[in-house]
């Protein structure tokens, strides 16, 4: 022991080197961590930027996308995803598609950061583009309009003049009169909900502009507010009977919502607030909505698209002339078409004809007709749109359906034929731009299924009839649209939105839909993935990205 | 002997030192890289919701349920935190939140605030989210927060 202790003492020297190395060695480790640890933190953050910095490529490439459509349907796409070819913006690199089908332009765009080539990230974006809404009412006329008696519309009502409630005539949604009044026959109503007619959620209201103001009678109920409005330079009074709410013949007149009126208030029962005489605010008129041809909307005629364009007369592209050029057979031309695919029609039809003339004996249509398109008891495998400047006849109690209950279709008629001035179009005949004589209906599948079926916009700046639904069928679904109409004994309707966004009515799209995709990230993308980072491919399925994190499902990490 | 022993007692406290330390880094970067990873995720998913189950956007709270769409196809999300006061909270995300019994799964566990969401509207419509997410750590406490324009959200 004691020759032990002093072997130490005697080599003690030199431990403070040990020491000094131990020492260092920790410092070192310690060193290590915290630049490792700085490191890391720095990678993950501009890995991060640049993983955000891929989205905005891809939405440059989508922005110019939509700049370049707007300027032209028919742009040319210079950095196709089918090729090789790059548009550079937003700090890196793009590559965009886009499809046109029906009134939607889907566009894609695939946004690599910072090169095609070598990318450290790869973001792919999807965004639809729709027309805006341009039908949201049900009915609409520019002059006075009449709901015949037992009529049932589900969906809102618009006329810039009187509109008439006939007898137990029964609107689920409400009524706008923008320069007319509302009349109520007995037992008309304006509900906000109807379980019979699936209908739920609507105002009930009924607001006028005219001095007519509203008017019912026994057993009338509004279900919502009624307002009685006036031109803000009228002078409202409590004891005028311009722009007021009045009953006709006594009975019970209920309004359940507030009853305002620049004119008296007389007659109602229920209702929540009562303001006559006071200055009431007129409906704004709504624009007739305008429609413009444009042939580059539709698919070409070349296209392989079933809604692609067809044009009489015939016009294809490059030149693409639809609607600039017109001819004398051009109805018959359609209707031949029509008569060898009218049990199973669909496409876009933009008919011409020159000088268009009033049908010859309007519901006795055939597909020889050459005055009037002929609708009779046509049958739909898809959607059909068609645009002309000619009438259009739907026949006698023609049936509009489809090729089987799984197919639904949306059926767009466009007629901008004029009547002359001084003649008439009325539910048993005229000169009309849109008409069907008794019971034409459209078969809209399933009441309580807006998906199904076929959905009808019938669409006119002139004049439009109807008549005569057959009580036994639910109503046709869609909307009417005219400059005026007819609608005569029961002719029911069921607002559906599917023909809210019609191609042609207004040139602003808006974009309805965005999504992001993914896309397979490149190899090289992996690498320098600091612990962390990876994870953002957890909304990748498992299929799609073997070896890595998917679903999230993970969790966090065990903490060491 | 006992400078001997006062050098040996240093290093080993410089080494337990070191080894804290290391342990601190190292929880900070995992805490912080959850983090990312959960607002990269939530932001993803966010952006492209239509409609969330917000109806007031005056004060933060603890869940989101929003539609949206994973892959390209419609799914109902929700993200919500758990856990009892004064935390640490977990936040937690279910893909099928539309479903009789959502599966949740854990994304961040060390979460200091258990309301992390706030919202707001523009023309009566809710288009955008505000993610607050406090992560707390051995040392310290880091917020870390994005907000989210939801590209879907329209008018009714």
């Amino acid at each position: 022991m004691v020759t032990l202790m002093r072997r130490l003492r005697r080599e003690e020297e030199g431990y403070s080197l040990v020491i000094a190395m131990l020492l260092l060695a920790i410092m070192a480790v310690l060193l290590v961590v915290g630049l490792d640890a700085g490191t890391a933190s720095l990678k993950q953050s501009s890995l991060a930027v640049e993983w955000s910095k891929a989205l905005t490529v891809a939405e440059a490439g989508l922005n110019d996308s939509i700049t370049r459509l707007g300027e032209s349907r028919s742009a040319a796409n210079p950095c196709n995803m089918s090729g090789s070819t790059v548009c550079t913006g937003g700090g890196g690199q793009y590559q965009v598609s886009w499809t046109q089908t029906g009134g939607k332009i889907i566009v894609t765009s695939v946004g690599y950061f910072p090169t095609k080539t070598s990318p450290s990230f790869t973001r792919e974006i999807q965004a639809t583009y729709e027309p805006v809404p341009a039908f949201r009412y049900a009915l609409f006329s520019q002059t006075a309009l009449d709901i015949k008696n037992g009529a049932t519309i589900t969906g809102d009502i618009y006329s810039d003049g009187q509109v008439t409630v006939g007898q137990n005539a029964t609107i689920c949604g409400s009524v706008l009169s923008s320069a007319g009044g509302v009349s109520f026959a007995n037992g008309g109503q304006v509900l906000q909900s109807d379980a019979a007619l699936s209908c739920s959620g609507k105002s009930g209201k009924v607001w006028t502009g005219g001095p007519t103001g509203i008017v019912g009678t026994q057993q009338v109920v509004i279900s919502g507010d009624a307002i009685a409005g006036a031109p803000s330079t009228t002078t409202c009074s409590s004891t005028s009977s311009s722009y007021a709410i009045t009953v006709s013949g006594g009975g019970t007149y209920s309004v359940q919502g507030a009853a305002g009126a620049c004119g008296m208030i007389s007659g109602i029962t229920g209702e929540t607030a009562s303001t006559p005489g006071v200055t009431t605010t007129a409906p704004v008129p709504v624009t007739f909505p305008a429609f413009v041809f444009d042939p580059d909307n539709y698919p070409a005629s070349t296209s392989t698209d079933p809604l692609k364009l067809h044009c009489y007369p015939t016009d294809s592209p490059p030149t693409n002339l639809c609607g600039s050029n017109q001819s004398t057979t051009a109805i018959a031309d359609f209707n031949a078409y029509i008569a060898a695919h009218k049990t199973s029609l669909t496409g876009t039809f933009a008919v011409w004809q020159t000088s268009p003339q009033p049908m010859d004996t309007a519901h006795v249509c055939t597909t020889a007709s050459t005055t009037q398109i002929c609708l009779d008891g046509i049958t739909l495998s898809g959607d059909v749109t068609i645009v002309t400047n000619a009438p259009v006849d739907f026949g006698n109690t023609s049936t509009v359906s489809t090729t089987s209950s799984s197919v639904a279709a949306d059926m767009t008629v466009v007629s901008t034929y004029q009547p002359a001035s001084g003649t008439t179009c009325t539910t048993n005949g005229g000169d009309c731009s849109i008409y069907g004589q008794n019971s034409v209906e459209f078969n809209a599948g399933t009441v309580s299924n807006p998906d199904d079926g076929v959905v009808g916009l019938l669409y006119t700046t002139g004049k439009m009839a109807f008549k005569n639904h057959p009580a036994s069928q639910p109503p046709g679904e869609g909307a009417l649209y005219a400059g005026s109409m007819d609608l005569k004994n029961g002719y029911d309707i069921l607002y559906n939105s599917r023909i809210d966004r019609v191609l042609g009515f207004g040139t602003t799209y808006e974009r309805t839909l965005w999504q992001e995709l993914n896309v397979e990230r490149p190899a090289s993308s992996t690498v320098g993935f600091a612990r962390g980072l990876a994870p953002r491919d957890r909304d990748v399925p498992a299929r799609s990205r073997p070896g890595e994190l998917h679903d999230g499902r993970h969790g966090p990490r065990p903490r060491r | 002997m006992m400078v001997m022993g006062i050098i040996a007692s240093s290093v080993m406290m410089v080494a337990l030192r070191t080894f804290t330390t290391t342990a601190t880094i190292t929880d900070r970067r995992d805490v912080f890289a959850d983090g990312r990873v959960a607002l990269d995720q939530l932001s993803k998913q966010l952006r492209q919701a239509e409609s969330t189950d917000l109806t007031d956007c005056s004060g933060a709270v603890s869940s989101i349920t929003f539609s949206g769409y994973i892959d390209g196809a419609p799914a109902t999300i929700e993200w919500r935190t758990t856990g009892n006061s004064p935390g640490p909270y977990s936040l937690e995300q279910s893909r099928d939140a539309g479903a009789a019994s959502p599966h949740f799964a854990p994304v961040v566990s060390s979460l200091t605030n258990d309301t992390p969401f706030t919202c707001a509207s523009h023309g009566g419509v809710i288009d955008q989210v505000t993610v607050s997410l406090s992560l707390g750590t051995t040392t310290s406490t880091v917020l870390i927060a994005t907000d989210v324009q939801l590209r879907n959200a329209q008018q009714d």
